[in-house]
């Protein structure tokens, strides 16, 4: 008989503690894999946000602050650019375009955002890809809104679908603009970028839904401007949220930077787009690091765990050993068949832990997407968690060895004369 | 926060915003300065490879006061005889053919307001084999104060990215980000 069977059928008596075991395993191995995963995944959805773009212009405040607000729809921006300098950078000889950004108002909780033609024809995201419609059209007149893949999907619009945008952006708002509704045009494809959860107006609907608003509140009854009647008005909006700048050559990149950070008109901020993610990846590695440790330790836990079940189960296998013993098993294969419980155990726990991550991806995946747009991929197995997994059944084999040792030395001494 | 004590901090967060505003206005000159840490940009496009240098005076000569001695004038000369000689200090791969098209070099204005005085460069590069244009080599760093940090920027056609050069990692990424 081999020792494999024997193994199994050993292991499957006592198939209660040794399913813990192996659910123990399973919990930290995933655990470990999991933050891998989740912040390599996370890094590259976020990374692939932006791109093509040479420069992103705001007030000054912050470089990661101005990049969450004006790219990722995060937090809010502390003032404006104003919409001359919007033009002086526009019609600048070395700008090959300029998107403006106006950001501050929602739809049930979704960002609205305001900007012009060029958006849909310069932005790029990933790998330089553009934005292309699943349905429709790009905004042609003052009432019309595009709608990103998550908005679509969540709220059940389709093009031609009123709707009306709140003040603000929060998720519930009183102070609706329902004076001026909207309809939606069309529908991006989706991005997995905050891109899909963002509905998309002209810059001059903004200006045109806030004509009769006085310090964030709707003007009272008489002073009120019609929807028909701000057609009429001018619609040049006063100040943008941010500008984001395509160059003719990326040569002027760090000129243009800093003639706009030392402009005197105004104070302003210009960013590498490129440069500042790489700077937030920087602080969150921090974090990073801290969760991997974590992981680790949960994972030794896990091994500790696996150690302690064998060794407690030694004694009440004495008459196992001796059983075997008496049947011509040699000291060697008693070792043999404890280190590879332990392997045994160890793999089946990896192999559910695995399975494990794909689970918790799964599940993250749709709050991700819904939570912050992006898209995380499925796993995409590296040498590094090769390493890991490798590296944990070596050390589950050394740490089999240790009441395999043991079991070795005492079948050579009390083999068969226990007393029952 | 309920909206009352949001709006008293925001309205705080301006006031602090206006009066740091008001005071750029004073100064000429509000970047940062730091001993240790010099800046290197490098802008790729095409052919064309353009670099701008800044550091701390401090980094290359040791002071930033006006040179008194003859040591001190000595010091200047040398560094900007570095300075001056891009292809030297600043070699972009062998492959790509690079000859020097531009090199500007401004000496530190000893007399600035704020005490502190830096060396500026701007190079341009024109390559014949931009493909070929990989990595650029900072020879400099043996010249600098032994613990001085580049910090190098890239905006390149494929990204843009940042690095930290030291003497033990003089080499420069052009093309691939780096993440």
């Amino acid at each position: 008989m081999t020792l494999l069977p024997l193994a199994v059928r050993s292991l499957w008596n006592r198939r209660a503690t040794a399913g813990l075991t192996i659910l123990s395993i399973a919990i930290s191995v995933a655990l470990l894999l999991s933050v891998r995963q989740f912040s390599e995944q996370a890094r590259s959805a976020f990374a692939s946000t932006i791109s093509g773009t040479d420069l992103i212009v705001g007030a000054r405040s912050g470089d990661i602050n101005l990049l969450l607000y004006s790219v990722f729809h995060l937090g809010s921006a502390t003032n404006n650019v104003s919409w001359p300098f919007y033009e002086r950078l526009a019609k600048h000889r070395q700008v090959a375009w300029a998107i403006p950004l106006s950001l501050g108002d929602s739809h049930r909780g979704f960002r609205v955002l305001g900007t012009n033609d060029d958006y849909y024809r310069h932005y790029r995201f990933g790998d330089d890809r553009k934005i292309e419609f699943a349905a429709g059209r790009a905004p042609a007149d003052l009432y019309d809104a595009v709608i990103g893949a998550e908005v679509a999907r969540t709220l059940g619009y389709k093009a031609g679908e009123q709707i009306v945008i709140a003040h603000g952006a929060g998720s519930t708002s009183f102070a609706e603009h329902a004076d001026k509704p909207f309809t939606v045009v069309g529908v991006i494809a989706p991005t997995g970028t905050p891109i899909d959860r963002t509905v998309h107006v002209s810059l001059a609907a903004i200006q045109a839904i806030h004509l009769d608003w006085q310090s964030g509140m709707p003007a009272p009854k008489g002073q009120r401007v019609s929807a028909q009647d701000a057609r009429q008005q001018d619609l040049t909006p006063d100040s943008v949220t941010a500008i984001l700048i395509g160059l003719k050559s990326k040569i002027d990149t760090f000129q243009i930077q800093r003639s706009i950070n030392e402009y005197r008109g105004e104070p302003l901020l210009a960013i590498l787009p490129g440069v500042t993610l790489q700077n937030l990846w920087s602080i969150v590695g921090n974090v990073e690091v801290a969760l991997l440790a974590v992981g680790l330790l949960v994972t030794a836990a896990g091994l500790v765990c696996l150690l302690v079940a064998i060794l407690a189960s030694l004694n009440e296998r004495r008459r196992e050993m001796a059983i075997l013993r008496s049947v011509g098993a040699r000291p060697a294969h008693i070792f043999a068949l404890l280190v590879s419980e332990a392997v045994g155990v160890a793999a089946l726990g990896m192999l559910v832990g695995v399975l494990c991550t794909y689970l918790a991806l799964a599940i993250a995946r749709p709050l991700v997407q819904h939570t912050y747009g992006l898209l995380l991929q499925w796993p995409a197995w590296s040498l590094t968690d090769l390493a890991i997994l490798c590296g944990f059944l070596t050390a589950a084999t050394l740490a089999g060895a240790i009441p395999a040792w043991q079991a070795y030395r005492r079948s050579l001494a009390d083999g068969l004369t226990i007393r029952l | 926060m309920s909206r009352g004590k949001r709006t008293l901090f925001v309205t705080l967060l301006c006031a602090t915003a206006t009066c740091a505003a008001a005071e750029d206005e004073m100064f000429e000159d509000h970047h940062a300065h730091e001993h240790g840490v010099a800046t290197l940009n490098v802008a790729v496009d095409a052919s064309r490879l353009a670099l701008q240098f800044r550091s701390p005076a401090m980094n290359l000569v040791g002071f930033e006061h006006r040179p008194r001695t003859a040591q001190d004038q000595a010091a200047v000369s040398q560094a900007l005889e570095w300075l001056r000689d891009p292809a030297g200090q600043f070699q972009p791969s062998a492959e790509a053919s690079c000859r020097v098209v531009k090199s500007e070099v401004t000496p530190p204005d000893w007399e600035d307001p704020s005490g502190h005085s830096e060396f500026a460069a701007d190079y341009e590069f024109d390559c014949q084999k931009q493909a070929a244009l990989q990595h650029l080599y900072v020879r400099l760093l043996e010249h600098l104060e032994a613990e001085t940090k580049i910090e190098a920027q890239v905006a390149a056609p494929d990204g843009q990215h940042s690095t930290e050069l030291t003497r033990a990692n003089t080499r420069l990424v052009l093309r691939k980000p780096v993440r």
